[in-house]
């Protein structure tokens, strides 16, 4: 990081020179410690310093070289200019050492590269002094407040105003959105996200949006723990949930023989909704577990195969998990309690059978999937909160009649069944009273055994009812017939 | 089609809940089924059963879960507490170890629930006196200060099922009644079908419609 201070000297250095079609310009590069950039300048910026510098700070005017207007382009002439430029600039930089002008610091853009005056430039920022619904900084900033925040508790840095200023803004933020990178910042050596920062001033945040963040980076996360409501994490290159959740601990990776080491540390206790898309999160982990109130988990395109550890979150409503790898998720009912809304699309499942006791279920989204027999779709008929189903993009959802084959398997609620967003017409429900009425004379004719359910008692009686009052005599041919008049 | 899917006016949601064995799955299966299921595998995770019962002229539709006893599948159990307007505490009079685990069932409940939750505590193997462990007035008593409704039942014989059923059902709409239970909160376990039973076939789509934005409304927040 670049911050200066005893260690970490500024210095400067021309190390080229670009000309162009009707001026020169010169490559300077700025080192700050190992951190350094490069800034470019013509001969009039310098002299524009110059003038500055020698009317506020009391410069020698002579310093400077002068000023030519022919023969400008020589370039031996240029090469010994920016020799002289250089030991101009490193002169001067060598008598400011102690305490740079801010003239000179605006000419080396110290503000964007360097941590005590990015901070303070942050400081008279408006997004620090003004009330904003939505806050955006970068990593790069965010490791400023932090640095200021950490020098502010050596007295002698005198960086306290502003570090109350910064404290101040903060506080009133309650939506922030953290932009990282893994790119070089501007023309610098500086990789946002290398470098540390905390949240320490910011006392409350409901809402985080981390964007190419890297997490492991944040040293403190106390006070979001607090007061945090969404954390939102998409696109960080996350491979364990706990690297964000336990970002700033020193141990992460707990199991089971672990819990109650894990339950004592402090949770997130507000959380509600957690964002983790398009992470490489292979397997959820314990440390979900400490986010006890959490309502709506965001997992889609990451590289689960299973769905675990859910169970620790007795208010979990709604998990999104699509575009992830799963195959099959046996008994989801033993991992998922009370859940009313899910969605598994674009996955690799060619089987619902772990979906059949999950009764509490209002939408499911199962579309994109592998799903080819209409009797994996029978898995749901039992479900009895069940509204809406999205099954498109599954090689079922090309059969013929799909749309009444799939509504037939959820028997007497196939009207309160949205299917794929449709609701179904009356049409359709008619030519479903039939098939059903078909199948189940089929069915009397075959056997008379009773269908039994315990789990949904109601179900096949009230099948047979509807069928009476539709088909007084449940005659093969003439059901037949009725279809095809329905055709 | 016959009867249409909302002949009730409400839903109640009730939770059944006590140590494995105690007989939670035989209870609802009588209160469903009116019969008594012998040989009743160990519930797996979660079952669900439905009847619609009738209170002061009402229609109302019960969904009641059936949580697993097995101490393994307690943290999926406990989920099911979210947003049930009813709760049913089972212990087997038999087996005095079901009646001394009955507060960390209390605490769970209590927790989890809704204040407006209505607690119902049920003895079950009641028709079993010979090997009675815990007697009536004891538990009597533990109803008592802790604020629960008590019976004895037995899911073999249906002695007191129905009532344990029926009552918690009375209580819950009580509360609805006197306002004490907020049919708009969420998790309040309870959902209002407003002209439930009396939609005919062409009103049904429009019923559909409105209910399904309810719930979604209810959910997303």
């Amino acid at each position: 990081m670049a911050l200066l201070d005893d260690e970490n000297r500024l210095t400067v250095e021309f190390t080229s020179v670009s000309t162009g079609a009707d001026f020169t310009e010169y490559n300077i590069i700025v080192h700050v410690g190992n951190v350094q950039w490069a800034v470019k300048h013509r001969y009039k910026d310098f002299q524009c310093l110059h003038q500055r510098l020698t009317t506020n700070h009391g410069i020698s005017k002579h310093l400077l070289p002068p000023k030519k207007i022919i023969g400008n382009k020589d370039p031996t002439f240029i090469e010994r200019r920016r020799i002289d430029l250089q030991a101009y600039l490193q002169g001067v930089v060598a008598l400011m050492q102690r305490a740079i002008a801010d003239e000179l610091a605006e000419f080396l853009l110290l503000p964007q590269y360097e941590m005590l005056y990015l901070g303070r430039s942050l400081a008279s920022d408006q997004r620090f002094t003004s009330h904003q619904k939505q806050t955006q900084l970068t990593v790069l900033e965010m490791h400023a407040v932090s640095t200021i925040e950490l020098c502010a508790s050596h007295p002698t840095s005198g960086g306290m105003h502003d570090m109350v200023q910064l404290a101040e803004g903060a506080a009133r933020m309650r939506s922030l959105t953290i932009t990282g990178s893994w790119h070089k910042w501007r023309e610098s050596n500086i990789i946002p996200n290398e470098l540390e920062f905390n949240f320490n001033l910011f006392k409350k945040l409901h809402m985080l949006h981390l964007q190419d963040c890297n997490v492991l980076k944040i040293t403190d996360a106390s006070s979001l723990r607090r007061s945090l409501v969404k954390l939102n994490a998409p696109g960080c290159g996350l491979q364990r949930i706990c690297d964000l959740l336990l970002c700033d601990a020193v141990h992460r990776y707990f199991s089971e023989e672990d819990m109650e080491v894990l339950q004592s540390l402090p949770q997130w206790a507000p959380l509600k909704d957690l964002n983790l898309s398009n992470n490489a999160i292979a397997s959820i982990d314990l440390s979900v577990s400490l986010c006890r109130k959490l309502e709506t988990i965001n997992l889609s395109g990451n590289k689960l195969s299973s769905l675990d550890y859910l169970t620790k979150l007795p208010y979990l409503i709604s998990v999104v998990a699509s575009n992830n790898s799963i195959v099959e998720l046996p008994d989801l009912h033993t991992k998922l309690g009370n859940l009313v809304h899910l969605d598994l699309s674009r996955n690799k499942m060619r089987s619902l059978i772990g979906l059949a006791c999950l009764y509490s279920l209002v939408s499911l989204d199962v579309s994109s999937n592998l799903i080819t027999d209409i009797k994996e779709v029978e898995h749901l008929s039992k479900l009895p909160c069940l509204e809406d189903v999205v099954l498109t993009g599954n090689p079922v959802a090309t059969i013929v009649d799909y749309r009444t084959k799939v509504l037939e398997c959820f028997g007497s609620r196939c009207s309160e069944i949205c299917l794929d967003l449709e609701r179904p017409t009356q049409r359709e429900l008619d030519k479903v009273a039939v098939l059903q009425a078909l199948r189940s004379a089929k069915e009397s004719n075959v056997s008379k055994l009773p269908v039994l359910s315990m789990t949904s008692p109601v179900l096949p009686l009230q099948v047979t009812a509807s069928s009476t009052v539709l088909m007084p005599v449940p005659d093969l041919a003439t059901a037949v017939e009725e279809a095809t008049k329905l055709e | 089609m016959s009867a249409g899917p909302y002949n009730y006016s409400y839903i109640f949601k009730y939770i059944i809940i006590g140590d494995m064995g105690v007989g939670k799955s035989c209870l609802l299966h009588q209160f469903t089924e009116k019969k008594f299921m012998a040989d009743c595998p160990h519930t797996i995770g979660v079952e669900f059963g439905t009847r619609i019962i009738e209170v002061a002229g009402q229609k109302i539709k019960l969904q009641i879960w059936d949580t697993a006893g097995q101490e393994r599948f307690r943290a999926v159990t406990r989920s099911y507490y979210r947003g049930a307007a009813g709760a049913l505490m089972v212990y087997d009079v038999t087996r005095r170890s079901t009646y001394n685990h009955l507060s960390s069932w209390l605490t769970d409940a209590r927790n989890l629930t809704n204040p407006n939750t209505v607690i119902f505590l049920i003895g079950n193997k009641g028709d079993l006196d010979a090997q009675r462990d815990v007697t009536y007035e004891e538990a009597q008593q533990f109803a008592e200060e802790n604020g629960l409704m008590f019976v004895e039942a037995s899911a073999k014989t249906g002695e007191n099922v129905e009532e344990a059923f029926l009552e918690t059902a009375k209580k819950i709409y009580q509360n609805i009644q006197d306002g004490s239970l907020d049919l708009n909160a969420a998790e309040s376990g309870v959902q209002h079908k407003p002209n439930g039973g009396q939609a005919g076939a062409g009103g049904r789509a429009t019923l559909n419609n409105s209910s399904a934005g309810q719930t979604r409304e209810n959910c997303s927040c």
